[in-house]
Order: C-alpha cells, then structure tokens, then sequence
C-alpha cells in the first residue's frame, strides 16, 4: 500500500508540468496578450482623449521598440520552453510573481481572498453533505410515500436551475423584496470596527446565508440522489435480506448495513474536497458583489493578468491531483475490499 | 393425512397458505393453498421449476414477504403452537434467526462485503443472546465456525467475506444460522450457485450437523438428486401449489402425478443408452395472469381432458403418506 501512495505521488509530477505546460503555452499563442489588451486600452484612452494624442506616425500609440520593451518587462520576449522553465523554477520556490494589473504579488492576492473560499466552500459542504446523506436515506426508506414526493420536487428544483438562476431568485426574494439580508458583499461595512471572532462571525453571517443557500443547493440535489440511488440498490441486496432474517429490523439493517456500503462512493470523492480552499463561482460572487477567488481568476483571464492565471491554475492543479490520492486512501480506509499494491 | 391430525414432533405446520402479490397485471394468487410439515429431525423438500412459488413459501414463513406488495390472504404458520403469520415487529424478530433460520442461494453476496465474519455472527449473539459477554459471543462463534467445518475460525472470524470462497462462506452463513440452535432451517437452494463437489460437502454437513442438533429442515430446490440425497419427505411445488407430497422413496418408485413423472423420468440415468433424448416436460408454465381455471398443468399435461381444463383437483389420499392432487392419477 505505502508503494503504491508514493507512486501515485510521483505521478504527480509529470501531470503538473503536463497541464501547467499546455496552459502556460496557450497564454503565449492565443491572441490578445497582456501587451496587445493594454495597447487596445490604451488605444481607447487616446481616442476618447480627444487633441492629448501620443500617437506616432504608424497610427500606433507606442513605438516597435517600446512594445519589445515591454513585452521584456512581462517576460514575454523569451521562447516558450525557456520562458516555462523560469516560471516553474520560481513557482516549486513558492514565488508566484506579480499582477500584470494590480503590481500586487499573485500569492497576496490569493491569500487575501482565501477566508472568504474557505468560507463557502467548507460550510456549503458540511451543509450539503448533513442534508443530502440524511435525507436520501429517508427518502430510499420511504421510496414512492408522501415524504419521498415532496422531498423530490426540491430536488428536481435544485438540479435543473443554474446555481446563477437560483443565487438571482434568493437575492431578488430575500434581499431585495424581504429585506431579510444586505444586497452583497462578504464583509460588512463596520467590519474593521469589529472585535474578537466572535463579533466579526456575527457581522459577516448575514452576508453569507444567500450566497451559501446558492451554493448548496447547488450540490445538493445531486447528492441526495446519489445517496438515494446507492441506498435503494442496497437495500434490495441479499445481505439486508440476510440481516432482516438473522432477526434485526428492516430500518436498523439498512442503517447498519446498507447505509454504510452506500456511503463508499459518496466517500470516493471526498479527496476531490481539498479544493474547498479555491471554491468560488465566479457567477454567484459576481451577483453577490463578493471579491471572492472565482471573480478574481475571472477577471484576471479576460485581463490577460497571466501570472494571477498561472498561480492560481498551479494551486488548483496541484490540490486537485493531492484530492485524487486523498480519495484512494479515504476508499481504502471505508472499503476493506479496497487494497492497493499487492 | 388431513389437517387436523396431530404429530407430537411436528415442529413447523404451514396451513393452506395462499399468497398474494399485488402487481401490475393486478392481484395475482401466487401460493394457493399450500399446506406442508416438517418434523424435528427429519427434512422436508421442496421441489419446482424456477417460479412455482418455492423462496415465496419460505419468505412467508418467516414473515419476510416484499412489502408492501406481497400478503399472506389466508392459511396460518403454526410454529411451537402459535400462529406466527399473525405476529409482528418484535414477537416475529424474537423467532427470525434465533428458533426458525434461513440461509440463502447465493452466498458470494448474502453476506454484507464490508463487515467482519466476526461482526456478522456476533449480531445474531446480541440479537439473542444479549446475555452473554463478547468473549462467550466469540467462543460461541468460534465453536460453531469449527462445527460448519471451518478450518482455523479464529483467524475467518477476522476476516471479511471477500477473502473467502463461495463453498466457505456458505459454511459461515450455516453457521450464522444455526447459532442459536434453531428449531427449523430454511434452506433456500442454498447449494445451487456452488459446483457439486462442494455441493456435496455441504449436504452432507447439514446432515450431520442436522443429527447432532436435532432441527427440522425445510430444503428447497429445483434439483431432484439433492432431493434423493438429503430429504426424507418431499412436496413437489407447480405454479403456486402443491401437488404431489410423499416419501422419499415413493416419490422416486411411484410418482402419481404425471408432472412429477415427467420430473422424474427426466433425470439422466446411468441404467439408460446414452445419447438417448431425455424425456422433458414439453411447454411452459403459464403466467400467473393466465392460470387455466382447472388444473394448471392441464396445458402441458399428455392425459388432460376437459374435465381437468374446467375443474381444479384437490390434494387427495392416493396411499399412505401420498397426497397426490391429479383427477386422473389412478387411471395412469
Ligand atoms: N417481489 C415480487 N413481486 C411480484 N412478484 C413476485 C415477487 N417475488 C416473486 N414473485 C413471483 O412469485 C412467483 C414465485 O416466485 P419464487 O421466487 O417463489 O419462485 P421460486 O420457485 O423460488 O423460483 P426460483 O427457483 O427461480 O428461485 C413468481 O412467479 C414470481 O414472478
Ligand atoms: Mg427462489
């Protein structure tokens, strides 16, 4: 077992500097990089600048020899290879270099937003997986009654609208026609004035119950079937039979036998968790006004800020492929049929 | 032998049980009339083609019907006195597993995959012998491992059914069974997934284990050499009813109904020219919607006439201890 986990760990080594390859490369070909969009901009400015022109006689606003400046300044006079190499020298150091936009350091911008990620991704988690898992049991135990109807509508809801359709609907009940809850933001606007956790929890609760709601519906519904599903397939199997006729309830079988064999794929994807510290839909932060990592890396693609892009794609990356292995060894753990490696 | 005789020794008593399932061609009949004993220490078989009602029959004894589809309309399960088709929640849980046991066709999956041999035998401990410690559950457990034939239980109960194959887990879920020294044991074709070999073995075990603890065994399957080998009464089962029920040797020497003749004559034997056509009961059970109104195997019947399409036969006295219900059996 121990020599199949430290495989799979040197597997990710070459699978980051696949992906992180392939993107970088793309930043480099696809049109519009960072130079060309300030140029545009730029551009723009002048124009509507009306007599304040700095154009040359090329109609352009800066000089070839300018532009090659500045592409040397963003590093991107290099070839590709060698260009990639510099960038992965700095990123196993953990320097993740500058905005393009903001001169801020990438690994700032990140951790600055990170308490708000944590936030929503950790407890529309917990939140999800304490609705989802006890309500496909009783839904799987009460298949085709009243409860199991009812429950059912909120599901199909939840799984055909966009968690964007749904984020809309709460704000546009909740705050704008209820007023229950302030129209965005994550922090609220006394917030430097608050002292201790505990006020500074209080203060931020009413921002977060929407965008939270938004976001568990989300995986909600899924979920929920998914444990319904796995839960009804196990209790038809032979050995709830076999628990019922050795003398125990239906209802206790099925909790201690077929809950916890349906649990196993349901826990096969808790590795892909880790990745809670980068949660953010840039969609729902856009329309809870929340400065949130989903925004920013939005925001940083259209802006062609590539070093927030590429810090950002390298994290994500790398958590992603620690989840995959952090699955494996979560099956291994529930699954006692599960056994790496001879 | 009617119903209302008594034998001392009868351990369970099934009175014209009918059974019905409710589906979507509509409420279908599918045990009519069933009626059968089996003693302490003796086995009693059922026999019938894929469908006849033979697990329904067993499931109804043990109160275990699907839900909440399935219902028994009539007859009773008169178990130590007690008529336990009436009883519910805890009385009938008090029973399951603990004085009336069943194992199951297929062991490969009766047994939960993610549990211990060990935490699968100690619940049938603490389900009915709360009383004793942890360290008798598994002394318990080993003792009986041991009985069933298993080498080393110490070690099997650590471990989970996967590691075990199809004949040993079989032999755990015997165990598991007879934990509690039961009064009867229902087997459900519970050597019919395993090769004969093994099959063998295992008949021979419940045998053994059968004259040691002395329970009745209610044995069902399709195959009439396991018959032959470990029963001593035999009810042969078609589309819902008993139709033939008798002695072992009777059964074998003088089958009265002609669709247990056909069953009979139909296994190889070695006494035959080989290559010969062996001789099949030609067509089908009709479906349970489509029952003829008399006698239902009077469709594939070679002597029915249109006395047995219109009326259904009764069970009847054909000899002593030989219930044979067929209009024509004393003509044949
Ligand atoms: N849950 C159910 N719902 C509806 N009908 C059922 C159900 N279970 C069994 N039946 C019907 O009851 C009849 C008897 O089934 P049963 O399982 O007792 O057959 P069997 O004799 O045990 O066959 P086999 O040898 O294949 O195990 C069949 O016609 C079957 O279609
Ligand atoms: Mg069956």
């Amino acid at each position: 077992m121990g020599a199949y986990f430290f495989k799979r760990f040197l597997l990710i080594i070459p699978t980051f500097f696949g992906v992180t390859l392939l993107i970088f490369s793309m930043t480099r070909v696809l049109p519009g990089g960072p130079v060309e969009t300030m140029l545009m901009q730029a551009q723009m400015g002048g124009d509507a600048g009306g007599g304040f022109s700095t154009q040359n006689d090329s109609g352009q606003v800066l000089s070839p020899y300018q532009i090659e400046e500045l592409k040397a300044f963003y590093g991107l006079d290099k070839p590709i290879m060698t260009a990639y190499v510099e960038w992965l020298n700095k990123i196993v150091r953990l320097d993740f270099g500058e905005s393009n936009r903001y001169y801020q350091p990438v690994i700032d911008m990140i951790t600055e937003r990170l308490p708000i990620s944590l936030t929503f991704g950790l407890v529309s988690l917990v939140l999800g997986y304490l609705i989802s898992i006890p309500l496909g049991i009783v839904k799987a135990l009460k298949h085709k009654t009243t409860i199991d109807f009812i429950t059912s509508l909120a599901v199909y809801i939840g799984y055909v609208l966009p968690t964007m359709v749904v984020a809309i609907a709460l704000l546009t009940i909740f705050a704008f026609k209820l007023n229950w809850f302030p129209l965005g933001g994550f922090y609220p606007n006394n917030y430097g004035e608050l002292t201790g956790t505990w006020e500074q929890i209080k203060g931020i609760f009413p921002h977060v119950v929407l965008p939270l709601a938004a976001y568990t519906a989300g995986s909600f519904a899924y979920l929920t079937m998914l444990m319904k599903n796995n839960l009804m397939d196990n209790i038809s199997a032979d050995y709830v039979r076999t628990a019922v006729s050795k003398g125990l309830s239906f209802n206790r079988a099925v909790l201690r036998h077929a809950v916890r064999n349906s649990i196993i794929p349901i826990a096969s994807q808790l590795g892909g968790l880790i990745t809670v510290f980068f949660a953010g839909n840039f969609l729902v932060e856009l329309i809870f006004n929340i400065d949130g990592i989903g925004l920013m890396s939005y925001n940083a693609i259209v802006e062609r800020d590539y070093p927030v892009v590429m810090g950002q794609l390298a994290i994500t990356v790398f958590l992603t492929l620690i989840g995959n292995i952090l699955s494996d060894v979560i099956v291994a753990f529930v699954d006692p049929r599960v056994k790496f490696g001879n | 032998m009617s119903h209302s005789e008594k034998h001392s020794d009868e351990t369970l008593r099934v009175n014209n049980l009918q059974v019905n399932f409710q589906t979507d061609e509509g409420e279908l009949c599918v045990l009519n009339n069933v009626s059968f004993s089996v003693r302490k220490g003796q086995t009693l078989g059922i026999v019938g083609e894929s469908g006849c009602g033979k697990s329904v029959t067993s499931l109804a004894i043990m109160g275990l019907l699907p839900q909440p589809h399935g219902r028994i309309v009539e007859g009773e399960v008169i178990f130590d006195g007690e008529d336990i088709s009436r009883f519910q929640g805890k009385a009938i849980r008090a029973i399951r597993g603990n004085r009336i046991a069943m194992i199951f066709q297929e062991p490969m999956t009766a047994l939960s995959p993610i549990k211990t041999i060990a935490k699968q035998m100690f619940e049938v401990y603490e389900l009915h012998a709360p009383e004793l410690s942890k360290e008798q559950w598994k002394q318990e457990a080993i003792a009986m491992l041991g009985k069933a034939g298993i080498p080393d239980p110490e070690r099997i109960l650590g471990l989970y059914p996967f590691a075990l194959s199809g004949g040993m887990r079989q032999r755990v879920m015997i165990a598991m069974a007879l934990a509690c020294k039961p009064d009867v044991l229902i087997c459900d074709e519970p050597t019919t997934a395993l090769d004969v070999t093994i099959q063998a073995q295992l008949l021979e075990l419940m045998q053994s284990l059968q004259k040691e603890m002395g329970m009745a065994i209610l044995f069902i399957t399709h195959d009439l050499g396991v018959i032959a080998q470990i029963c001593d009464e035999v009810a042969v089962m078609y589309a819902g009813e008993i139709i033939e029920q008798t002695d072992v040797y009777s059964l074998f020497e003088s089958p009265r109904h002609p669709y247990t003749h056909g069953l009979v004559s139909s296994i190889p034997s070695l006494r035959n020219t080989p290559k010969t056509k062996l001789n099949i009961i030609e067509g089908q059970v009709p479906a349970l919607h489509e029952m003829p109104s008399g006698c239902r195997f009077s469709n594939r019947c070679p002597h029915s006439d249109d006395n047995c399409t219109q009326r259904a036969p009764q069970l009847e006295s054909a000899a002593t201890n030989h219930l044979v219900a067929c209009h024509k059996y004393k003509v044949l």
